[in-house]
């Protein structure tokens, strides 16, 4: 999806925090997917290991 | 393909593919590789006597009772205290056992094969409820019925087994795993349709068997009113099955997780037989009548290896009754269910859900997952009193700690990072 | 005590039973409660427990509902007992409660035609699931601050590179296609386009041009550090290239606080680029003379005022002039009664609420101290005790570590307006109260009970301006009368609140 198809086709949201955000989309009939989020148990550097071990370099 | 990622659907394959099979039942002395003379195997990962928890102090005390190793309870610890037992992880021996998981010499365990690999898993019979063994009790009580068991209930279902193995070529522990997902069980806590479908494959060969044997009827009472009874051969059906994955450079897929009462302990298919362990978990579950908090013992048993294979805590949306045990609803088995598949590889195709539209099981847990979305694996267990003896306490949804999954994505960052 | 009563010939389930026993036991001198049907080996439990079980007439189908209460009026937790048992508390209405994924990647299977991920969670994470969204074809709003520079120009290009837009860090509102993003008013959609740099600074301009009759049909945040140098403007531009490709779009209005000088000739050339009419309201910048499409302003009504006129086809000038000739009015109101006091107060919960307000109040009053100031000489060595003249945000950092932000629990800034209040230096206390979706349910509340308790003989006069909408779910009509009944002076823009209480003190002091 591009910036483009997101102003033509209007927001389809997922909510990563608050929930209120979440509950003023469905509110307005927004399609919208509220995501029960936690932390990783490994701290950041830790993280960034293991996404590099799974291929996902980020420069 | 990236090499994690690769070899991860390697040891998902394998999983999968895995057929699990009763061939027999044999002595633990006899039939478990390396079992030494005064040896006592136990559930989850390694620990000596001074750190053992109230449970599995009663266990051991009972087993070296029923071996005719001490004479009273007091004088078996002290056997214990000094030396005398070699203790080892039932996983050291291709064996599980469910909460404390005491194995002795002479207690008697089903045999299961996984055709494709003939790999080998052991498990003992399930006693029952209330004042047993793997509860930490050692009453006379307790050892007199180690003692019918071996004597009469081991021979008569050893022999029926023989008679339909030799008719049938083994008893598929698969099948009757899919099917029973089917009819409400999970497998870890609730296992009454699994039991009741092994007792209606096993009694036809049973009665061809020892149809004239007085004892028969006993024995088939003894199997019908224990709703656990499969529970034990379930999990020597999951253990082989992971065993059968073997080591996999480069997968991070979770073969053990297991409790002893004290630690919570992990391995994982690319680091070989390495343990991963923290403190165990204390069950915060719904309370039988009479007992507290104070009263419950921290998280016990190889069971754990249900929820390893998909089953369990995993496929609680396909035992929905089980989970008005911590007050829920349907929804929230469904729930459990599908957080679980967040941390895991695949979906099991032979072991699906009826209630999710038979979508297969969240099976094979991803270490990286886990730790990349904070979402530990959730089991669903029984809780015991951290007396000795004491029993079960009650029941419901576990989440296992973090810190043994942290200290395993260290090491495999480490290991692979060469 | 410890009793026991039977229940004869009712069977229920184990399991409801230890339920109903967990309620139980959740009452106050409730030391234990047992429910078993009376079995033998139940019976044996209970007796265990200290309950005396007279088996006389028992049977395994009878229920034993054994309790020990430590205080009078046991027959009360026995009923209790037994409308559990025929109304379970602990089962919901079937209003279950759906799964909710735990990670973006379970989302996307829920909802694949996902286009944003909106993210407010806490800063140190935030920037890793921004990426995460990216990189699954997800354009990001970044409501979430405490995201480093590196971390959000890191962001920008990898989305620039593959088509998509980071809205954010700390972006506070969006609108796309008239649905509200976060914190936003209820608009109708219209002709014109926005980008802005700063959250409330696009809500006063879409309330502005709302209360006009003008609708916008997108409003797009980019965070207040879009337009630095390191970062170039890069979702800035490319919110301005968009709007200028939709044909529903005839004017573009630009909002934020002055870029950086290198970010400002590109969003110019730009703007040029686009052969649209473009409103610039770079806040607090030097005034500029309109050119032949760019047309310059540097308050967000006054914006909102050229950005009409230009829709509705009128003399721009003659906009401008009428505006003005209201505010000079404005500004020549007497106080009623005496103004007691010396200085004016503003508390806000809008940061650029609170930076247009400074920048207009300081042509009529000096110095202005603050938290946010418009220089770094005049901030404020603590916050919490502000000096002469002070206009402080409370949604900075340093007050939202474990509080929400005030525009969602306004009663923070409710308390400074009490404290404030009863400072009898104090003149004036100007504040903004914003509705919309995001807002508290009743923001006028705490502030209104806070300025009818407060204790000083010679009140301050309290002017505020409410930020909301005729659609906004809070009643913006409700909301005045609340702050009209308390004595509270209502002003149609921001910049008119700001403008009042500024002239209201500057002539006392005059």
């Amino acid at each position: 999806m591009s910036f483009k198809d997101l102003l033509d086709n209007g927001p389809k949201v997922v909510n990563l925090g608050m929930e209120r955000f979440y509950l003023d989309l469905q509110d307005q009939e927004v399609p919208a997917v509220k995501v029960n989020w936690r932390p990783p148990l490994a701290k950041s550097s830790l993280m960034d290991k293991l996404r590099k071990l799974r291929g996902e370099e980020v420069e | 393909m990236n090499s994690i990622e690769m070899a991860n659907s390697i040891t998902f394959e394998r999983l999968l593919k895995a057929e699990p099979h009763i061939v027999d039942l044999g002595m633990a002395k006899d039939v478990i590789p390396d079992f030494k003379e005064k040896m006592i195997l136990h559930a989850g990962p390694p620990i000596t006597w001074d750190r053992m928890s109230g449970p599995m102090i009663g266990a051991v005390t009972g087993a070296i009772l029923y071996e005719g190793w001490a004479e009273t309870p007091e004088k078996a610890r002290e056997f214990a205290s000094k030396g005398n037992i070699s203790f080892e992880p039932c996983h050291h021996h291709n064996a599980v056992g469910p909460m404390a998981g005491i194995i002795s010499p002479n207690l008697p365990v089903w045999i299961i094969e996984e055709k494709n690999s003939g790999k080998r898993s052991y498990a003992t019979l399930n006693e029952g409820l209330g004042k047993v063994l793997r509860m930490g009790a050692f009453s006379e009580e307790v050892i007199e019925r180690l003692n019918w068991m071996r004597e009469v209930l081991y021979p008569v279902l050893r022999s029926g087994v023989r008679k339909f193995v030799n008719d049938n070529g083994g008893l598929n522990l698969k099948s009757l795993i899919s099917q029973s997902l089917h009819m409400g069980d999970e497998l870890h806590n609730r296992n009454r349709a699994a039991t009741s479908l092994l007792i209606r494959t096993l009694v036809p060969s049973m009665i061809d068997a020892e149809g004239s044997n007085p004892d028969l009827s006993r024995v088939v009472k003894f199997v019908a009113g224990n709703d656990h009874f499969f529970l034990n051969p379930g999990m020597a059906a999951a253990k082989v099955s992971l065993d059968s994955v073997g080591y996999v450079e480069g997968s991070s897929m979770l073969t053990i997780m297991a409790r002893n009462g004290t630690d919570f302990g992990i391995q994982i298919a690319g680091m070989k037989n390495k343990w991963f362990t923290c403190q165990a978990a204390l069950p915060d579950v719904l309370l039988f009548p009479g007992f507290t908090r104070e009263d419950v013992n921290r998280d016990i048993g190889d069971s754990a290896i249900m929820e390893t294979y998909g089953l369990g805590g995993f496929a609680l949306a396909a035992a929905p009754a089980i989970v008005q045990f911590v007050g829920g609803t349907p929804q929230d088995a469904v729930n459990y269910t599908k957080e679980m598949y967040e941390i895991c590889i695949g979906e099991n195709k032979h072991f699906t859900i009826p209630a999710l539209n038979f979508r297969g099981t969240p099976t094979g847990i991803d270490l990286i997952r886990v730790v990349e979305t904070g979402i530990t694996p959730i089991l669903d267990t029984g809780a015991a009193h951290r007396e000795a003896g004491k029993g079960q306490v009650g029941a419901g949804i576990v989440r296992m700690p973090s810190e043994a999954f942290v200290k395993a994505a260290e090491a495999f960052v480490e290991e692979y990072s060469k | 005590m410890k009793r026991i009563e039977v229940v004869k010939g009712e069977y229920y389930d184990s399991v409801t039973l230890m339920l109903v026993a967990k309620e139980l036991k959740k009452i106050e001198g409730v030391h234990d409660a047992s429910l078993n049907m009376a079995t033998e080996a139940n019976i044996t439990i209970m007796r265990a427990a200290g309950f005396e079980v007279d088996t006389g007439l028992l049977s395994p189908d009878d229920l034993l509902i054994g309790i020990d209460y430590e205080r009078e009026g046991i027959e009360d937790i026995f009923e209790r007992a037994r409308s559990y048992l025929a109304s379970p508390p602990w089962k919901k209405e079937e209003k279950d409660t759906e799964y909710s994924p735990a990670t973006l990647q379970g989302a996307l299977s829920v909802l694949p035609e996902s286009n944003l991920a909106l993210i407010s969670l806490p800063g140190r994470y935030a920037a890793a699931e921004a990426m995460k969204a990216l990189k699954n074809g997800l354009n990001v709003m970044l409501y979430s601050d405490n995201v480093t520079i590196e971390d959000e120009i890191e962001l920008k290009r990898f989305a620039e590179n593959n088509d998509l837009i980071v809205m954010g860090p700390d972006c506070g509102t969006a609108v796309i296609n008239g649905k509200g993003l976060a914190f936003s008013n209820v608009c109708p959609t219209g002709p014109v386009g926005i980008v802005a740099a700063s959250g409330t600074g696009l809500q006063e301009v879409m309330v502005q041009l709302c209360r006009r009759d003008v609708g916008v049909k997108h409003g797009i945040g980019t965070g207040g550090r879009d337009v630095k140098k390191s970062v170039g403007g890069i979702s800035f531009l490319r919110g301005i290239r968009e709007l200028a490709k939709d044909p529903d779009i005839s004017l573009i209005v630009a909002v934020g606080k002055p870029p950086a000088p290198e970010v400002r000739e590109k969003i110019l050339a730009c703007l040029k680029e686009t052969q649209k009419k473009s409103v610039i309201c770079f806040m607090g910048d030097d005034p500029r003379k309109d050119e032949d499409e760019l047309f310059y302003t540097t308050e967000l009504e006054e914006c909102a005022v050229v950005a009409e006129a230009l829709i509705k086809g009128r003399d721009v000038s003659m906009a401008r002039d009428k505006l003005k000739a209201e505010y000079v009015k404005l500004a020549g109101k007497r106080p009623v009664g005496v103004v007691h006091g010396k200085y004016v107060r503003g508390l806000f919960t809008g940061g650029t609420l609170c930076y247009e307000a400074q920048y207009i109040a300081q042509a009529h009053i000096n110095p202005i101290y603050g938290n946010a100031p418009l220089r770094e000489d005049l901030k404020l060595e603590n916050s919490l005790k502000p000096v002469g003249h002070s206009f402080i945000d409370y949604g900075e950092d340093e007050f939202t570590q474990g509080r929400l932000h005030p525009m969602i629990d306004p009663s923070f800034r409710a308390e400074q307006v009490k404290q404030q209040s009863e400072d009898r230096s104090v003149a004036v206390i100007l504040f903004d109260v914003v509705l919309g979706y995001g807002s508290a349910d009743n923001p006028s509340f705490d502030v209104v009970e806070a300025i009818k308790s407060v204790n000083r003989e010679t009140k301050p006069i309290y002017i505020a301006y409410v930020c909301g909408t005729d659609g906004d779910p809070q009643d913006l009509g409700r909301q005045r009368a609340l702050l009209e009944e308390a004595g509270v002076i209502v002003c149609e823009s921001n910049a008119r609140a700001a403008l009042l209480a500024a002239s209201l003190v500057s002539r006392k002091e005059r």
